[in-house]
Protein backbone atom coordinates (compact mmCIF):
# COMPACT_ATOMS: atom_id res chain seq x y z
CA UNK A 1 0.00 0.00 0.00
CA UNK A 2 3.01 2.55 1.46
CA UNK A 3 4.75 1.41 -2.74
CA UNK A 4 1.46 1.64 -4.28
CA UNK A 5 0.13 5.52 -2.87
CA UNK A 6 4.20 7.12 -2.60
CA UNK A 7 4.66 8.19 -6.16
CA UNK A 8 1.38 10.22 -5.58
CA UNK A 9 2.39 11.48 -2.23
CA UNK A 10 5.83 12.47 -3.75
CA UNK A 11 4.52 14.12 -6.96
CA UNK A 12 2.31 16.64 -4.97
CA UNK A 13 4.86 17.70 -2.65
CA UNK A 14 7.15 17.76 -5.88
CA UNK A 15 4.81 19.82 -7.56
CA UNK A 16 4.70 21.91 -4.33
CA UNK A 17 8.40 22.89 -4.62
CA UNK A 18 8.50 23.25 -8.22
CA UNK A 19 5.06 25.71 -8.59
CA UNK A 20 6.05 27.74 -5.07
CA UNK A 21 9.75 27.69 -6.02
CA UNK A 22 9.26 28.69 -9.20
CA UNK A 23 6.85 31.60 -8.32
CA UNK A 24 9.43 32.58 -5.76
CA UNK A 25 12.53 32.68 -8.14
CA UNK A 26 10.38 34.97 -10.60
CA UNK A 27 8.90 37.17 -8.10
CA UNK A 28 12.80 37.58 -6.61
CA UNK A 29 14.61 37.91 -10.06
CA UNK A 30 11.95 40.65 -11.29
CA UNK A 31 12.22 42.24 -7.98
CA UNK A 32 16.22 42.78 -8.03
CA UNK A 33 15.60 43.70 -12.02
CA UNK A 34 12.95 46.42 -10.90
CA UNK A 35 15.46 47.55 -8.28
CA UNK A 36 18.79 47.64 -10.89
CA UNK A 37 16.49 49.38 -13.35
CA UNK A 38 15.04 51.96 -11.24
CA UNK A 39 18.51 52.43 -9.78
CA UNK A 40 20.42 53.30 -13.22
CA UNK A 41 17.27 55.70 -14.36
CA UNK A 42 16.57 57.56 -10.83
CA UNK A 43 19.61 59.59 -10.34
CA UNK A 44 19.28 60.66 -14.05
CA UNK A 45 15.56 61.57 -13.42
CA UNK A 46 16.18 63.20 -10.13
CA UNK A 47 19.07 65.06 -11.17
CA UNK A 48 17.14 66.72 -14.37
CA UNK A 49 14.28 67.26 -11.49
CA UNK A 50 16.01 69.45 -9.63
CA UNK A 51 17.55 71.19 -12.50
CA UNK A 52 14.12 72.25 -13.45
CA UNK A 53 13.07 72.92 -10.14
CA UNK A 54 16.29 75.30 -9.97
CA UNK A 55 15.13 76.92 -13.35
CA UNK A 56 11.62 77.55 -12.14
CA UNK A 57 13.01 79.28 -9.53
CA UNK B 1 6.60 65.79 -14.79
CA UNK B 2 4.35 62.63 -14.78
CA UNK B 3 4.21 61.07 -11.19
CA UNK B 4 6.48 58.29 -10.76
CA UNK B 5 3.66 55.64 -10.50
CA UNK B 6 3.97 56.42 -14.75
CA UNK B 7 0.50 55.25 -16.98
CA UNK B 8 -1.59 54.75 -13.83
CA UNK B 9 -0.90 58.28 -12.30
CA UNK B 10 -2.81 59.93 -15.66
CA UNK B 11 -6.17 58.43 -14.18
CA UNK B 12 -8.38 61.06 -12.70
CA UNK B 13 -8.80 60.01 -8.88
CA UNK B 14 -11.61 61.21 -7.35
CA UNK B 15 -11.30 62.78 -3.95
CA UNK B 16 -12.10 61.03 -1.16
CA UNK B 17 -15.71 60.89 0.17
CA UNK B 18 -15.89 59.45 3.34
CA UNK B 19 -13.76 58.76 5.64
CA UNK B 20 -12.94 55.43 4.59
CA UNK B 21 -12.52 56.51 1.55
CA UNK B 22 -9.69 59.06 2.87
CA UNK B 23 -7.95 56.69 4.87
CA UNK B 24 -7.79 54.10 1.49
CA UNK B 25 -7.01 57.08 -0.23
CA UNK B 26 -3.83 57.41 2.13
CA UNK B 27 -2.62 54.61 1.31
CA UNK B 28 -3.01 53.75 -2.05
CA UNK B 29 -0.17 56.17 -2.70
CA UNK B 30 2.40 53.94 -4.28
CA UNK B 31 4.94 55.81 -2.41
CA UNK B 32 4.11 54.97 0.86
CA UNK B 33 3.70 51.73 0.20
CA UNK B 34 7.02 51.32 -1.05
CA UNK B 35 8.06 52.93 2.36
CA UNK B 36 6.11 49.93 4.48
CA UNK B 37 6.71 47.24 2.06
CA UNK B 38 10.59 47.14 1.37
CA UNK B 39 11.70 47.08 4.86
CA UNK B 40 9.45 44.56 5.60
CA UNK B 41 9.88 42.11 3.00
CA UNK B 42 13.41 40.45 3.25
CA UNK B 43 12.17 39.26 7.02
CA UNK B 44 8.53 38.30 5.34
CA UNK B 45 10.07 35.99 2.80
CA UNK B 46 12.73 34.67 4.92
CA UNK B 47 9.77 33.58 7.48
CA UNK B 48 7.22 32.54 5.00
CA UNK B 49 10.18 30.09 3.34
CA UNK B 50 10.92 28.70 7.29
CA UNK B 51 7.30 28.08 8.13
CA UNK B 52 6.77 26.14 4.87
CA UNK B 53 9.43 24.10 4.51
CA UNK B 54 9.07 23.40 7.85
CA UNK B 55 4.97 22.37 7.53
CA UNK B 56 6.39 20.45 4.64
CA UNK B 57 8.98 18.05 6.22
CA UNK B 58 6.56 17.37 9.67
CA UNK B 59 3.12 17.16 7.16
CA UNK B 60 5.60 14.19 4.40
CA UNK B 61 8.15 12.58 6.93
CA UNK B 62 6.37 13.56 10.32
CA UNK B 63 2.55 13.63 10.73
CA UNK B 64 0.99 10.12 11.33
CA UNK B 65 -1.34 8.35 8.32
CA UNK B 66 -4.86 7.92 8.44
CA UNK B 67 -5.98 4.97 9.33
CA UNK B 68 -8.47 4.76 6.45
CA UNK B 69 -6.02 6.61 3.53
CA UNK B 70 -2.73 5.27 4.57
CA UNK B 71 0.15 8.00 3.90
CA UNK B 72 -2.22 9.56 0.83
CA UNK B 73 -3.40 11.79 3.75
CA UNK B 74 -0.46 13.39 3.86
CA UNK B 75 -1.43 15.17 0.24
CA UNK B 76 -3.66 17.05 2.85
CA UNK B 77 -1.25 19.30 4.14
CA UNK B 78 -0.11 20.65 0.15
CA UNK B 79 -3.91 20.39 -1.22
CA UNK B 80 -6.14 22.29 1.75
CA UNK B 81 -3.53 25.15 2.37
CA UNK B 82 -3.11 25.83 -1.16
CA UNK B 83 -6.92 25.55 -1.96
CA UNK B 84 -7.51 28.09 1.16
CA UNK B 85 -5.12 30.32 -0.53
CA UNK B 86 -6.44 29.86 -3.83
CA UNK B 87 -9.94 30.91 -2.86
CA UNK B 88 -8.76 33.50 -0.56
CA UNK B 89 -6.50 35.01 -3.09
CA UNK B 90 -9.44 35.72 -5.65
CA UNK B 91 -10.84 37.39 -2.85
CA UNK B 92 -7.97 39.68 -2.50
CA UNK B 93 -8.03 40.30 -6.27
CA UNK B 94 -11.66 40.95 -6.07
CA UNK B 95 -11.27 43.36 -3.52
CA UNK B 96 -8.58 45.35 -5.27
CA UNK B 97 -11.29 45.01 -8.19
CA UNK B 98 -13.73 47.13 -6.00
CA UNK B 99 -10.87 49.52 -5.17
CA UNK B 100 -10.58 49.82 -8.48
CA UNK B 101 -13.61 50.62 -9.94
CA UNK B 102 -15.36 52.58 -6.87
CA UNK B 103 -12.05 55.03 -5.89
CA UNK B 104 -9.70 54.19 -8.88
CA UNK B 105 -7.25 53.59 -6.89
CA UNK B 106 -3.77 53.26 -8.66
CA UNK B 107 -2.78 50.49 -5.98
CA UNK B 108 -5.43 48.40 -6.41
CA UNK B 109 -4.96 47.89 -10.26
CA UNK B 110 -1.15 46.79 -10.01
CA UNK B 111 -2.29 44.65 -6.63
CA UNK B 112 -4.82 42.87 -8.94
CA UNK B 113 -2.82 42.31 -11.88
CA UNK B 114 0.26 41.06 -9.85
CA UNK B 115 -2.44 38.66 -7.50
CA UNK B 116 -3.66 37.10 -10.74
CA UNK B 117 -0.48 34.81 -11.83
CA UNK B 118 0.56 33.81 -7.62
CA UNK B 119 -3.28 33.28 -7.17
CA UNK B 120 -3.11 30.94 -10.43
CA UNK B 121 0.13 29.32 -8.91
CA UNK B 122 -1.77 27.99 -5.94
CA UNK B 123 -5.15 26.86 -7.77
CA UNK B 124 -2.84 24.57 -10.20
CA UNK B 125 -1.50 23.20 -7.38
CA UNK B 126 -4.56 22.82 -5.82
CA UNK B 127 -5.81 20.89 -8.77
CA UNK B 128 -3.13 18.67 -9.02
CA UNK B 129 -2.63 17.67 -5.43
CA UNK B 130 -6.15 16.83 -5.47
CA UNK B 131 -5.94 14.92 -8.25
CA UNK B 132 -2.74 12.97 -7.47
CA UNK B 133 -5.22 12.41 -4.17
CA UNK B 134 -8.18 11.12 -5.75
CA UNK B 135 -6.22 8.38 -8.31
CA UNK B 136 -5.08 6.18 -5.20
CA UNK B 137 -8.16 7.31 -3.09
CA UNK B 138 -11.21 7.42 -6.09
CA UNK B 139 -9.29 5.29 -8.60
CA UNK B 140 -9.47 8.63 -10.93
CA UNK B 141 -7.64 11.57 -11.54
CA UNK B 142 -10.70 13.67 -12.38
CA UNK B 143 -14.36 13.41 -12.01
CA UNK B 144 -16.87 16.49 -12.73
CA UNK B 145 -17.58 16.83 -9.32
CA UNK B 146 -19.17 20.18 -8.35
CA UNK B 147 -16.21 21.00 -6.08
CA UNK B 148 -13.37 20.29 -8.81
CA UNK B 149 -15.26 21.91 -11.86
CA UNK B 150 -16.00 25.01 -9.85
CA UNK B 151 -12.36 24.96 -8.57
CA UNK B 152 -11.31 24.61 -12.52
CA UNK B 153 -13.53 27.36 -12.89
CA UNK B 154 -11.60 29.46 -10.59
CA UNK B 155 -8.21 28.28 -12.38
CA UNK B 156 -10.01 29.77 -15.76
CA UNK B 157 -10.99 33.39 -13.58
CA UNK B 158 -7.46 34.11 -12.61
CA UNK B 159 -6.37 32.95 -16.55
CA UNK B 160 -8.95 35.18 -17.67
CA UNK B 161 -7.97 38.02 -15.57
CA UNK B 162 -3.88 37.78 -16.68
CA UNK B 163 -5.21 37.34 -20.20
CA UNK B 164 -7.53 40.41 -20.00
CA UNK B 165 -5.71 43.15 -18.28
CA UNK B 166 -2.89 42.89 -20.75
CA UNK B 167 -4.83 42.20 -23.85
CA UNK B 168 -5.53 46.30 -24.29
CA UNK B 169 -3.22 48.89 -25.98
CA UNK B 170 -4.29 51.10 -23.04
CA UNK B 171 -3.59 50.01 -20.02
CA UNK B 172 -6.50 51.35 -18.09
CA UNK B 173 -9.01 49.84 -20.56
CA UNK B 174 -7.20 46.66 -19.27
CA UNK B 175 -7.31 47.23 -15.88
CA UNK B 176 -11.21 48.30 -16.30
CA UNK B 177 -11.98 45.03 -18.03
CA UNK B 178 -10.14 42.72 -15.79
CA UNK B 179 -11.71 44.71 -12.39
CA UNK B 180 -15.27 44.12 -14.17
CA UNK B 181 -14.33 39.73 -14.20
CA UNK B 182 -12.42 40.03 -10.92
CA UNK B 183 -15.49 41.43 -9.21
CA UNK B 184 -18.06 38.99 -11.40
CA UNK B 185 -16.22 36.29 -10.98
CA UNK B 186 -16.15 36.49 -7.03
CA UNK B 187 -19.45 35.07 -7.59
CA UNK B 188 -18.06 31.28 -7.48
CA UNK B 189 -16.48 31.68 -4.52
CA UNK B 190 -19.54 30.84 -2.47
CA UNK B 191 -20.09 28.00 -4.41
CA UNK B 192 -16.78 26.65 -4.44
CA UNK B 193 -17.45 26.42 -0.71
CA UNK B 194 -21.18 25.47 -0.31
CA UNK B 195 -21.06 23.04 -3.63
CA UNK B 196 -20.28 20.01 -1.43
CA UNK B 197 -23.47 20.54 0.42
CA UNK B 198 -25.65 21.77 -2.52
CA UNK B 199 -24.71 18.97 -4.36
CA UNK B 200 -23.77 15.63 -4.24
CA UNK B 201 -20.41 15.40 -4.93
CA UNK B 202 -17.31 12.94 -4.41
CA UNK B 203 -15.46 15.44 -2.92
CA UNK B 204 -15.82 15.16 1.26
CA UNK B 205 -16.93 17.63 3.21
CA UNK B 206 -15.29 20.25 5.59
CA UNK B 207 -13.01 18.55 8.05
CA UNK B 208 -12.04 21.64 10.05
CA UNK B 209 -14.24 24.40 11.66
CA UNK B 210 -13.09 27.55 12.74
CA UNK B 211 -16.61 27.95 14.67
CA UNK B 212 -17.17 24.10 16.27
CA UNK B 213 -14.81 21.05 16.83
CA UNK B 214 -12.93 19.60 14.00
CA UNK B 215 -12.88 16.37 12.41
CA UNK B 216 -9.23 16.12 12.96
CA UNK B 217 -6.93 14.73 15.27
CA UNK B 218 -4.23 17.16 16.67
CA UNK B 219 -1.25 15.42 15.44
CA UNK B 220 -2.42 15.97 12.07
CA UNK B 221 -3.82 19.25 12.91
CA UNK B 222 -0.24 21.10 13.58
CA UNK B 223 1.44 20.29 10.30
CA UNK B 224 -1.69 21.45 8.36
CA UNK B 225 -1.70 25.07 10.61
CA UNK B 226 1.77 25.27 9.93
CA UNK B 227 1.26 24.27 6.42
CA UNK B 228 -1.75 27.25 6.08
CA UNK B 229 0.55 29.82 7.84
CA UNK B 230 3.17 29.06 5.53
CA UNK B 231 1.24 28.80 2.50
CA UNK B 232 -0.16 32.31 2.98
CA UNK B 233 2.91 34.05 4.68
CA UNK B 234 4.47 32.73 0.91
CA UNK B 235 1.38 34.24 -0.82
CA UNK B 236 2.00 37.77 0.87
CA UNK B 237 5.38 37.59 0.30
CA UNK B 238 5.09 36.85 -3.11
CA UNK B 239 2.06 38.97 -4.26
CA UNK B 240 3.69 42.35 -2.17
CA UNK B 241 7.19 41.69 -3.67
CA UNK B 242 5.20 41.25 -7.33
CA UNK B 243 3.47 44.78 -6.41
CA UNK B 244 6.51 46.09 -5.36
CA UNK B 245 7.98 45.29 -8.75
CA UNK B 246 5.47 46.81 -10.07
CA UNK B 247 5.65 50.07 -9.06
CA UNK B 248 9.26 50.21 -9.20
CA UNK B 249 8.70 49.32 -13.33
CA UNK B 250 6.07 52.11 -13.47
CA UNK B 251 8.35 54.47 -12.09
CA UNK B 252 11.58 53.92 -14.08
CA UNK B 253 8.90 54.04 -17.23
CA UNK B 254 7.51 57.19 -16.33
CA UNK B 255 11.31 58.83 -16.03
CA UNK B 256 12.63 57.17 -19.04
CA UNK B 257 9.24 58.91 -20.77
CA UNK B 258 9.93 62.57 -19.38
CA UNK B 259 13.24 62.35 -20.17
CA UNK B 260 12.24 61.04 -24.00
CA UNK B 261 9.92 64.18 -23.94
CA UNK B 262 12.37 66.52 -23.30
CA UNK B 263 14.77 64.85 -26.15
CA UNK B 264 17.88 64.58 -23.37
CA UNK B 265 17.11 60.83 -23.05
Amino acid sequence: MIKHVMPYVAGSYGATILILGGLSLTSLLRYRAARRRLAAVEPRGRRRRDAMQDEQS
Amino acid sequence: MPDYTGDIAARPIGAPQSKAGAWLHRFANPGRFQRLVQPVLPWLTVVAFLTTVIGLVWGFFYAPADWQQGIASRIMYVHIPSAWVAMNGYAALAICSLLSIVWRHPLADIAAKEIGPVGAGFTALCLISGSLWGRPEWGTYWVWDARLTSVLILLFLYLGHMALIRAFDNPQHGYRAAAILGLVGAVNLPIIVFSVYWWNTLHQGNSISVTGPSKIYVTMLYPLIVCTIGFYLAFAAMCLGRISSGIMENRARALLLAQAERGDA
